[in-house]
């Protein structure tokens, strides 16, 4: 009679760790390196205190989108997203709305993208990848028409101090963001009912559907929330430059999925960990940074950026291959 | 076991001459299960040799093995006497190794011809143009050889399944075989189609291709076949000529035990009506009306594309109803959801718990307590102690064999994963359970306890829906058997009542 | 049982496809475009169409033929422009190579970053967008190798390829187009690459237990694709006159519009020029005819992305077997 082959229990468990952990042992060996080599400017204020805000946005943005990519949906469109809500902010101060206004505005422009995303994947069935590289078209080309093509001066109290201000006088505000939705996320995604759903939803959304589960509610909500968080993602980054046009955000995209990726998330969905993503993102931003500081011209960054995608897809592809072959 | 004693001697090859095919010690595990432990098979010439076993018995592995989709773990496959390795699907083509597979595999963009043809388009002159001129001539000849008038330029999506399954076969026969496999060709076929396609093994029998034929519908083996080889589990019962048997010998090597053993039937009190089901009318069936009672096994028969794995869906709130009504407890019920349907204390096992019933990478409380995390814990948190509670007193309860609630549910056996699914639905109280095929693809100790387990159930007050085409299987568990044909209730049966031929006929109304 | 003989034909099965409807789409337009603008002739629209659009069309041509074996190429427009400012670069006056040189090196340039794709999607097996999601970025980059460079085409060859008017009317780029697509149809109805490829799109696995070299045949379809990226390179600094970096920036949002517009299924398995050719024309027409009544240019942008969002809406809901249930 076929018996279960005793398997070690917590092998899977482990191993998965170590990925997280591996991960932050390469970040501090890159961050020493790096030190070193782009002495004395890398290691300095100067440009720890950017890096770490321009850092920021693009966490805040991953951690979301890794709840949509666990339920084993993608999100590309939150680089334009982030581009509109930027002329959106800039347009808005400009007409003499209010800071707070401004804020709460954006945001819910962010939902209603997200809801709009949402809806084409649930409602219609579209293929996220698809939907959200036609819409990621679609708010980017708002925000040009918003702007007129131009960037626009956005200053202002409220504002500035979403991209700019410190909490205590030390601690820059986007950082305070960034722990607390790294935080938050995690907490839904480790240990909620929430969260175990859209693991759920990703690893079988059929086996999901036929248990109950309202599956189409799950991602819906995780589009919204992405679209919130790429709104809010929209107002640092136009924080942080004092100006909102139609190209920020630009490329993205590419920067955050493949963050998430070299995090641990299976595209297929599934499989993901919140801090492999804090993983992923610090060590690409600070490649990236590097790279930047090391006055390596944009257009060959975006080489850098190509390969690391298809480069970070590819191992962990042939580490799946791999592990089929083991059993 | 009582079986082996009788045919342990290894094969008794039949008198034809030569052996066409002999697959030697083949061995093949996945994750948790031994598949095929040892098997050896030999195929002569121009013979029909049927392969017999039950769900699980290693059958389709076997035949997958054959035609290069797995690779086995250690064995020797000699094709004409000649050792072979087979890396692929393509070299086993190219050696004369056709194969029927249950599923269907059709593509349903594609005319008739064109599916006939996949892979090995007919082509002419220098340049290879794809002659599509001969192609439909040839597929409308081997039509007619079939015997049935389908036209070759039809696109395949506009036809119904056995039409389907026709052209699978005559795919199968459209260049010269040296092996046929057909894996449960008839699962979808009427009588008459039925005999037609033996029409066609004679013939080619006749011609000296050699046919393994695999089923589990007894009266067609013993029409067809010259000898049968039977497996169990995995391992090789013993193998025998057709005519130096009969079904209950048959039966008995395929169970390994006494039929009674096998199929623990125990009487149970039947209770009031607990669902009714009024002129319900879904994508997939018309007019379905029956009532389920209290304590109750009822049995739904039917062949392949005859509407059950609708109804089932349309039962549990996954197909959309567009007439007729429901009743839960004598309450109308709106099944809009399996959300809803989950409410209404209804639970579904449903036909292929790998795409449907399991999130495969979670572990076994997780899969457990899937249909209700709302009830982890009073907060939005999940609470870790219950749910390991609750798991764990499931996997005592009904006998799950894993390591721990934390185990990966792929690397459990069959049998537990189906366990699993069950145990997912008794926590969630289902006091109507559906179930779709439960015993499809696991072995046969596991079986005995799926039976119990569903008998258990029954005694508590659960009542029971099951789907199944295994024959002997509804016949002995199921207290009452309803047959579906064409999407509609053609005949019931009360257990005792009901026999094979009974049945299929049924089936085919 | 009884059996109701079915009559079949292609014709009958064509009528079945996307392709009629599309007929009728572009034959309302014209007349509504017609009344509502003056200088909208039908015979000036068609004349001018396929000069701005040719390069589309020449994407278009391999984009389908990828998308029919079920894959993905969003890279197309960057590889057009790889190819496009090395071409111009070796063309410059100091380097000067000789024309069929470049127009070699143009096409090893598109098919290699076609085997590249191909080989990455099959034989790694990663996800057809997240990969040519990846080309796209990296060949984009390695164009600005040459960004201050800026080569002004003076060879009368390149020139001439894009611009030719057949009796000064009729643009030559519309020929390429209809060969390309007509010889692309035949290939697809009588080889046996084509009939695999509607297989591979059909069924991956069943190809795979046919026997069906499923591999090679999409790397061909991917090595095809870059072959049209080359020629379409080509093209763009034959129209545009010199060699930029950026040439060919968001093609693939145009090609993709225009596949899916002309029923060629995303996920695969069918398809036909036909189709892709009309769904060219109707694209071309609203883009012409947005100039026409002014729209802003941003705005324009816009529409074609919502444009791009509706198609593929319509195609998901006109593929999706039953309702949307999870």
């Amino acid at each position: 009679m076929a018996e279960i082959k005793a398997v070690e229990v917590s092998q899977k468990k482990k191993s998965r760790l170590n990925n997280t952990a591996t991960l932050f042992i390469i970040l501090v060996a890159m961050f020493g390196i790096f030190s070193y080599v782009g002495r004395p400017f890398f290691f300095s204020r100067l440009n720890i205190i950017p890096m770490l805000n321009n850092l920021s946005f693009i966490g805040i943005i991953a951690a979301v989108l890794t709840m949509v990519m666990v339920s084993g949906e993608i999100d590309f469109s939150v680089g334009g997203n982030v581009g509109l809500t930027a002329c959106l902010v800039a347009l808005l101060l400009d007409k003499g709305l209010p800071g707070w206004l401004v804020v709460i505005i954006a945001l819910a422009g962010g939902l209603v993208m997200g809801a709009f995303n949402g809806m084409l994947v649930t409602v219609i069935g579209v293929n996220s990848i698809m939907a959200t590289i036609g819409t990621m078209f679609i708010w980017r080309g708002i925000g040009y028409t918003l702007s007129n093509g131009e960037s626009m001066l956005a200053i202002n109290p409220v504002i500035d101090f979403i991209g700019r201000g410190f909490i205590f006088k030390v601690i820059p505000f986007p950082i305070v963001l960034l722990v607390l939705i790294f935080v938050l996320t995690y907490v839904i995604m480790s240990h909620s009912k929430w969260g175990r759903r859209v693991y759920a939803i990703g690893a079988n959304p059929l086996a999901s559907y036929l248990s109950g589960i309202n599956v189409k509610k799950v991602k819906f909500i995780g589009f919204l929330l992405c679209g919130m968080t790429a709104a809010l993602g929209g107002l640092i980054l136009t924080s942080l430059s004092a100006v909102g046009m139609p190209q920020h955000g630009q490329g993205l995209e590419l920067v955050i999925v493949s963050s998430i990726i070299l995090g641990g998330t299976a595209l297929g969905g599934g499989k993901g960990q919140i801090l492999g993503t804090l993983a992923g993102v610090l060590i690409l931003s600070i490649l990236y940074n590097f790279l930047t500081i090391m006055n390596v011209y944009y257009f060959y960054i975006q080489i850098v950026q190509g390969s690391v995608l298809i480069l970070v897809v590819s191992t962990y592809e042939i580490r799946q291959a791999m592990a089929r072959r083991r059993t | 076991m009582a079986s082996s004693i009788y045919y342990k001697g290894g094969d008794i090859l039949s008198d034809n001459n030569g052996v066409v095919l002999r697959m030697e010690n083949i061995t093949k595990t996945f994750p948790g299960v031994v598949a095929l432990d040892n098997v050896s098979i030999d195929l002569n010439k121009g013979e029909v040799l049927g392969i017999l076993g039950e769900n699980g018995a290693g059958k389709s592995t076997l035949i997958k093995i054959l035609a290069g989709n797995y690779i086995k773990d250690s064995g020797n496959i000699f094709v004409d006497g000649h050792k072979f390795e087979i890396k692929g699907p393509a070299e086993a083509v190219a050696s004369g190794i056709r194969v029927i597979y249950q599923e269907l595999n059709t593509i349903n963009n594609l005319t008739v011809a064109e599916n006939i043809f996949i892979g090995e388009q007919i082509v002419k002159g220098p340049f290879k143009v794809v002659d599509w001129k001969t192609m439909t001539k040839r597929s409308f000849e081997l039509l007619d050889i079939l015997n049935v008038k389908l036209d070759p330029n039809a696109i395949l999506g506009d036809l119904t399944v056995s039409e389907k399954q026709i052209v699978e076969i005559a795919k199968a026969i459209s260049k010269e075989a040296k092996i046929l496999v057909m894996d449960e060709p008839t699962a979808a076929l009427s009588e008459e189609e039925t005999q037609s396609l033996f029409k066609i093994i004679r013939t080619l029998k006749s011609k000296g291709v050699s046919v393994i034929y695999i089923s589990h519908r007894l009266k067609e083996i013993f029409e067809i076949t010259d000898r049968v080889t039977v497996l169990r589990d995995g391992k090789k019962v013993g193998s025998i000529k057709t005519v130096d048997t009969d079904e209950n010998k048959l039966v008995e090597m395929m169970v390994g035990r006494d039929i009674k053993d096998m199929y623990p039937k125990r009487e149970v009190k039947i209770g009031d009506v607990v669902m009714e089901v009024k002129n319900l009318k879904a994508d997939g069936f018309n007019d379905i009306s029956f009532k389920l009672r209290k304590g109750e096994i009822l049995g739904i028969f039917g062949l392949l594309g005859s509407g059950r794995t609708s109804l089932v869906k349309a039962l549990f709130g996954a197909n959309r109803i567009k007439a007729g009504e429901i009743s839960v407890n004598s309450k109308k019920v709106n099944l809009k959801s399996p959300g809803i349907a989950k409410d209404e204390k209804i639970g579904l096992v449903p036909l292929d718990r790998k795409t449907e019933g399991l999130a495969l990478m979670m572990g076994v409380k997780e899969n457990i307590t899937l249909a209700n995390i709302g009830d982890l814990g009073k907060s939005f948190l999940i609470s870790k102690v219950q749910e390991r509670k609750k798991a764990g007193k499931w996997v005592e309860e009904i006998g799950i064999r894993t390591p721990g609630v934390d185990q990966e549910v792929n690397s459990l056996s069959g049998g537990n994963q189906q366990k699993v699914v069950l145990a997912k639905w008794l926590e969630s109280g289902s006091q109507i359970i559906i179930l779709n095929e439960p015993t499809r693809g696991i072995d046969v100790g596991a079986k005995i306890e799926i039976y119990k387990l569903m008998q258990d159930l029954c005694e508590r007050g659960s009542s029971i829906i099951m789907i199944s085409s295994e024959l002997l299987e509804i016949m002995s568990i199921a207290d009452r058997i309803i047959v579906m044909s064409k999407g509609r209730f053609t005949d019931e049966y009360a257990r005792k009542e009901a026999s094979e031929e009974k049945l299929l006929h049924s089936a085919c109304l | 049982m009884e059996k109701v003989m079915k009559r079949y034909s292609t014709f009958l099965n064509f009528l079945k496809t996307p392709t009629p409807t599309l007929i009728g789409i572009y034959i309302v337009m014209l007349i509504l475009f017609s009344l509502a603008s003056k200088n909208f002739l039908v015979i000036q629209n068609i004349k001018g169409i396929f000069n701005n659009f040719a390069v589309y069309g020449i994407l278009s041509a391999g984009v389908t033929i990828v998308m029919i074996g079920g894959g993905f190429d969003l890279s197309v427009g960057s590889t057009a422009g790889l190819a496009g400012i090395v071409s111009a670069v070796l063309l410059m006056k100091d380097i000067a190579v000789p024309t069929p040189v470049v127009v070699l090196i143009a096409i090893v340039i598109g098919c290699t970053v076609g085997l590249i794709n191909g080989l990455i999607i099959t034989k790694i097996g990663i996800n057809p967008i997240i990969t040519t999601l990846g080309t796209l970025a990296i060949v984009r980059g390695v164009c600005y190798f040459w960004a201050d460079l800026n080569p002004r085409i003076l060879n009368v060859f390149i020139q001439s390829i894009g611009r030719i008017y057949i009796g000064n009317v009729f643009p030559i780029t519309t020929v390429y187009i209809i060969v390309a697509f007509v010889i692309l149809t035949l290939v697809l109805k009588f080889t046996r690459f084509g009939r695999d490829l509607f297989t591979i799109g059909g069924n991956e696995n069943l190809a795979r237990l046919a026997g069906i070299p499923v591999d090679r045949v999409k790397i061909i379809s991917y090595v095809i694709s870059g072959f049209f990226c080359s020629m379409a390179g080509l093209l763009l600094i034959s129209q545009l006159g010199s060699g930029r970096p950026e040439y060919g920036n968001g093609a693939e949002l145009e090609v993709l519009t225009i596949i899916v517009l002309g029923g060629v299924v995303v996920g695969g398995g069918k398809g036909n020029f036909l189709g892709v050719f009309i769904a060219l024309i109707i694209i071309q027409t609203i883009s012409n005819g947005m100039v026409l009544i002014s729209v802003p240019v941003f705005i324009r942008m816009v529409v074609k992305g919502a444009l791009l969002v509706l198609v593929i809406a319509i195609d998901a809901l006109r593929n999706r077997k039953n309702l949307q249930l999870y």
